[in-house]
This record gives C-alpha cells, structure tokens and sequence, in this order.
C-alpha cells in the first residue's frame, strides 16, 4: 500500500466519507524555508495571471457588497469572511510584483511584502471558508469574478504546501492511488457487479468502443453506489451504447480543488484519454458539481484543444432524453424541494436541467427562496467537507440552509451533487435533522416506465 | 462669458477669452486678485495633472490590455458572448444578485453619489463652457440653483459614503489609503466648488484651491480606485464574455 493512503486512512462509518480526523495536522507539507513558500506561493499565483484576471485585481472598489453575498459572512458577521478580503494578499503581491504600478509600490514600499504568517492565516481564509460557489461573483458590481480569483489562488498555496492536512491528503491520494476515497479500479468494479445484481442490470466496463463514457464520482461509488445501477439502468432502458471504463472512471478532481494544476491535469486526462480510447461521443459526469466544471469547462484547458467530445452533466442529459421524449417517467407524488449545486448552475450554466426533469416526474417543487442561480450553497463545496478543523463553521453555515428548506415546507431534498448530498446527510446527522436528501437521478431511475421508445 | 452664470461673471476663469487653446490661460485678458496662485492652478499645475492623468491612465490600461488573453477552449453553450460582454456592462449598472435588504440603502446611496456627480459635472456651466473650450462642443447648462442642489446632494453621498465606510465592520477592514484619499479629494473638489459659486465677494482663492483640488484629484486618478471610471468596462465585459460562454446568468 502506499505510504499516503497509509498515512491518511479513510472514515467510512461516518455520514462524511472522508479522511480521518488527523491527531496531529500538518496543514504545511513540504520542508521549504518561509521565504521559499512565499516566493513559491506567489510565483505560481502570478502564473496564471492573465488579461482578465489582472483587470479584477486592479478593479476592486472595496465595495463590500460581496461580504452580503457570501454565506461565511452572512451567518458569522465576522468581516473577515468578505470574500474579496481572501484574496487580499494576493492582491497585495499582484499590486507589489507584478501591477502596472509595481515600480512604485516596490520603490516606495507602498505595498509590503507578503509574509508567511499572512498566508498561513489565509489558508483558512482560501479553504476553510469558501467553497468557490460563485455568489460574490454575481453581485460584484464591478464584475469580479471573485471564485475565479480563489481558485487562482490555490494555485499558489498548494505549490508552496499551504493547504489543509485533510484536502491535501484527499488529492494525494488521489494522485497515487487514482481515487480521493480508495475507489481503486478493483473497488470500483467489485461495487459494479454489485450495483449490477442489485438493479437487475448490465454495468458494462471497459467495453472497446461505445458511444457514451459513463463516470461517477468517488462519493458516489463509495458512498452511494446506487447511482452507478441508476445510471446504468437508464441507459440500458435507453439502448445506450455505453461503458465505465477502468482507465478513467472516476470524475472527481481533488486536484482542482486543493490546487495542484497537474494533479488536475492527471485526473481530466484519464477521462479524456478513456474517452478517446472507446471512441465515445459523449462523455456523461455524475452527480457531482466541481467534476462538471473539471471537464466540461476546464477540460479543454488542460488537453490544450478543444475536447473531441461532447461533455453532459447527468441532469443534462436527463433532461434531454425527457425532453425529447426518448425516456418516459411515472409521475411522482411527492412535495420536494431542490439543492442547485453551484458548480452545476450558478458556475455551469444548466440550472434550468433539473427542473425539466423534476416537471417531467410531476413532483411537486417547493423551490427555495433564493433559489436556482442565487441559491444558497450547502457549505461543503471547494474541499471543505474534507476539512475537519472547519466543521464547526460549515454547520453555522449550513443553519442557512436548514432553514431556507424549513421554509418550503418539504420533507425531502432532491440534489444533482453527491458532495452536496454528503454535506447535507452529514449536517442532517449533526443537527439531528428531520429532512432527507436525495438523488435525482435515482428517482427518475426508480420511474422509469420500462417499455420506452429507445433511440 | 458664460451667459446667466453668475459665478463665472464673478470669476472670469471660465471665460472663453481665457484660454488662448486648449487649458491654457490667458494671463492679459483678466482682472483678478491673487493671481499666481490661480494662474498656477489653472496653468502649469493644471497641464502636469492632465498629463499625468492621461499618461498615467493609458500606462494602466495599455498594461492590462498588453497581457495575455486566456483563450477558452471548451464548447460554448451557445450564447453570443460579445453581447454577453456588452450586456453585462449594462446590467450590472442595475441593481442586481442575491443580495440583502441591508445592503440595498448603500446601492441606493452609491447610485444617488454617481448621478448627481455626473449632473454636476456635465450641466454646470462653468464645466461645459471648459468642455465646449477644449473639446469644441457644448450644451446646455442647467439652472445654477439646480446645480447646487445637486451639488450639495452629492456632498451628502459623500458623507455618508465616508460615514459607513468609518462604521461598518466589512468597510474598515477592506479601506486602505485610496479608499480615504480618493474620497476625500473628490469631496474637496466638491465642497471648493460649491462654495467658490455661492459665497459673495470671495476672492480667487477658493477657486484657485477647487482648480488644485480638481489637479490633485487628476493626479491621483490613474493611480487608485478612480479608475473604476475606465475599469469597469474591462471588468464587467470579461465576465459577461466569460458567464455567457458557460452559459450562466448574467
């Protein structure tokens, strides 16, 4: 076994499928200096530094109308969770080093140097409290794409080991061992066969060309392995040509999410090289919201060209079988109410999928208020879910949600994010609540009216 | 002379004949007291601020422009992504986004500050006779009365601008030196103009100190958060280029 999946063994008995709570952190990896880390963490920030992003760090008017957007400051008050202020020292570094103005800055001292003891502070600032959903971003009356500004500068936190014990021990082992949770191919074939018998289906795996490459994600064939018979069995309705296959069936990409651009590399080019390998013309992601902004927006980035293929959320792909009435449901008596993962609609662009699929199984939907676009994240998102030492804080948060649900009146909760529904089923553990989350895709697997039309 | 202007009667500054071209002054053509210290507003100080507002500037912008263009690779979701660009130029000028009831007196106050501003800049005559001088093209001006109210008003903004950025937790954290200054250069460029128009019988000092209010304030733009004025284009027009290519909501 290797020495990081030693190092960082798994906690399955939990509502959250994750790493061990460590005795002792180690939220620096790495033996560099202090000076190196900074010069490190910069570097690499200002790496990715581009026409866009240089014009939101000029363009900030400290506004604070981000900080009423932000579920960390909302539910805390504490100003320090004003998302623009996470990336103050990277605007003070970008200002220092690398601004239109940094001969003046540096010259004058205007702008001092980044010290370790601020980055330090701010790995909690960039991980603990921001799950990257978006929300500042749709406020910033200047435009800022402030989510954008933290993933850049994760980028800088990772290379110079600052990010948090357990979201850098899910991405090493993701890195050595293909999967964040201990998805191995064996595992993952074993849960197949499983899944198989237990939805009276064929789950086909490394078949040599298909139209569709199937992925799911880590939570999913860990924690929730009904999705890999739910998926399964709507393809096969469907007369799919389909397959999983083991060079790249796992859509999660805890290299995005800690920071490591060529772990994240690693990670989209298996599914993209799996895809290529079958031939297949679509590629279909699982339930979960950063995998769909991993492939389906940054793929290409990491491939250097466009993708040879189509990419589809499963809810996407729902809706466009439903839709086009390839694949007929039962209508469902149930009132629910539904979770936007943010990956999937505030930052994917398809919020308006799952509603098609909720309006074709006739449910009846008690939307949030705010919803769709301006919903409220779960707390879990960006990798903190992972982070032990930020519990406390994501259950403050997740009050917010709690009682946006409250408020609808309904009983369940229906998701397209398997993380989502981890943070959900985790919190609901915590608080004791009575509320249950659930899968969309499963219902619509549990309704399928079984003499469909096919292709 | 600047007709109906009683301000500008008073102060010849803004006299046509003033300006033998464009922002120069005319020291022959004038009866005022205290004039080196007008004349070095208007003249030397008032060229160094200008150039340095627009080499400053265009340094600023030029840079940004000359940096690498991330290209997206990935399959638009079909949206025109130009107009994207545009529109979100656009609409975020309107209220908008998940924001909270708390906030929206602040939204209002910063809406109020711009309009009147632009009112007091572009209606006053004194502003547009300077604008029809060094541009060549001019309009109507509004009742002084009209302006000063405005004027005032903006001052108002101001104040409240600086109160709650004094006052709210989240303000005090992200101020730093151009929140302050850039403020309070612009109320001084204000408050000198307002009170150079409406106190009788001044002499040309307090419009010397609004001309060199208005001559710091040209200085210090390229520098901070003013440029907003021009950022806000880039800004907004990359997200909106980039949100309608995913497809998101503007």
């Amino acid at each position: 076994m290797n020495d990081a999946v030693q190092r960082h063994p798994l906690e399955a008995d939990k509502a959250r499928f994750g790493i061990k709570e460590p005795q002792a952190r180690f939220d620096l990896q790495g033996d560099m200096s202090d000076e190196e880390r900074v010069a490190t963490a910069m570097e690499n920030f200002a790496k990715d530094i581009n026409r866009t992003t240089a014009t939101y760090m000029e363009s900030c008017m400290h506004c604070g109308v981000c900080a009423e957007a932000c579920h960390y400051y909302t539910q805390t008050k504490d100003p320090k969770y004003t998302p623009v202020w996470k990336l103050e020292v990277f605007k003070q570094a970008y200002k220092r080093e690398a601004g239109p103005f940094a001969f003046f800055y540096r010259l004058f001292n205007l702008k001092k140097e980044v010290t370790i003891d601020q980055l330090e502070e701010w790995q909690e600032l960039l991980y603990d409290s921001c799950t990257m959903c978006g929300r500042c971003s749709l406020v910033c009356p200047m435009g800022i794409d402030i989510a954008t500004l933290v993933g850049q500068a994760r980028h800088g936190m990772f290379k110079a080991g600052l990010v948090p014990h357990e979201l850098h021990a899910v991405a090493e082992r993701a890195e050595v061992e293909g999967s964040p949770l201990g998805a191995t191919p064996e595992v993952f074939e074993e849960r197949a066969e499983w899944m198989a018998d237990e939805h009276e289906t064929d789950v086909y795996i490394d078949k040599e060309r298909a139209d569709i490459l199937v992925t799911m994600s880590s939570i999913e064939i860990m924690k929730y392995p009904n999705s890999i018979g739910a998926t399964a069995k709507i393809l096969n309705t469907l007369g799919e040509s389909w397959t999983f296959r083991t060079e790249g069936y796992e859509a999660t990409n805890f290299g995005m999410m800690s920071g490591n651009v060529d772990w994240q590399r690693h990670s989209t080019m298996k599914l993209i090289d799996a895809a290529i390998a079958c031939g297949a013309k679509l590629v279909l992601l699982p339930e979960c919201g950063h995998a769909y902004g991993a492939l389906r927006w940054m793929g290409a980035a990491m491939l250097g060209k466009p993708l040879p293929f189509k990419v589809m959320h499963i809810s996407e792909y729902l809706a466009d079988v439903i839709s086009s009435g390839r694949l007929k449901v039962r209508k469902v008596d149930q009132t629910v109410t539904f979770h936007d993962p943010c990956q999937v609609g505030r930052r994917g662009g398809a919020t308006q999928a799952p509603r098609t699929v909720m309006g074709a199984l006739g449910v009846d939907l008690q939307e949030m208020n705010p919803t769709a676009d301006d919903n409220w994240c779960c707390g879990g998102g960006g990798g903190v879910v992972t982070i032990h030492r930020a519990d406390e804080l994501r259950y403050k948060v997740f009050e917010l949600k709690m009682a946006q649900v409250e408020k609808t009146g309904a009983n369940t909760v229906l998701s397209t994010c398997s993380n989502c529904r981890q943070s959900i089923n985790d919190a609901k553990e915590h608080f004791n609540w009575d509320k249950n989350i659930e899968s969309l895709l499963e219902l619509v697997a549990d309704n399928i009216i079984e003499e469909q039309q096919g292709r | 002379m600047t007709p109906g202007c009683a301000c500008c009667r008073r102060y010849p500054l803004f006299d046509a004949a003033l300006y033998s071209n464009m922002l120069i002054f005319d020291n022959n053509s004038r009866q005022v007291t205290n004039m080196d210290l007008l004349e070095f507003a208007n003249g030397p100080a008032l060229k160094v601020a200008t150039g340095i507002f627009v080499i400053g500037a265009a340094w600023r912008l030029v840079f940004l422009l000359r940096m690498k263009k991330r290209v997206d690779l990935s399959e638009p979701r079909g949206g025109n992504e130009t107009f994207g660009g545009l529109w979100m130029i656009a609409s975020r000028s309107i209220h908008h986004g998940p924001v909270s009831d708390s906030i929206k007196a602040p939204i209002a106050n910063a809406y109020l500050m711009h309009l009147v501003l632009a009112i007091v800049i572009f209606a006053a005559g004194a502003h547009i006779e300077l604008i029809e001088k060094t541009f060549g093209i001019g309009w109507r001006e509004l009742p002084h009365i009209a302006i000063r109210i405005a004027t005032i008003v903006l001052l108002a903004t101001i104040a409240v601008t600086i109160y709650r950025r004094l006052r709210h937790p989240v303000l005090r954290l992200l101020s730093n030196f151009d929140d302050w200054f850039s403020l309070l250069v612009t109320a001084l460029v204000v408050a000198t103009g307002l009170i150079s128009a409406m106190v009788e019988g001044t002499d040309d000092n307090l419009l010397a100190l609004h001309i060199l209010s208005f001559d710091v304030l040209l200085i210090w733009f390229p520098f901070g958060k003013l440029m907003h004025a021009f950022l806000i284009f880039g800004s907004r027009y990359s997200t909106g280029v980039a949100f309608t290519h995913k497809g998101i909501r503007l």
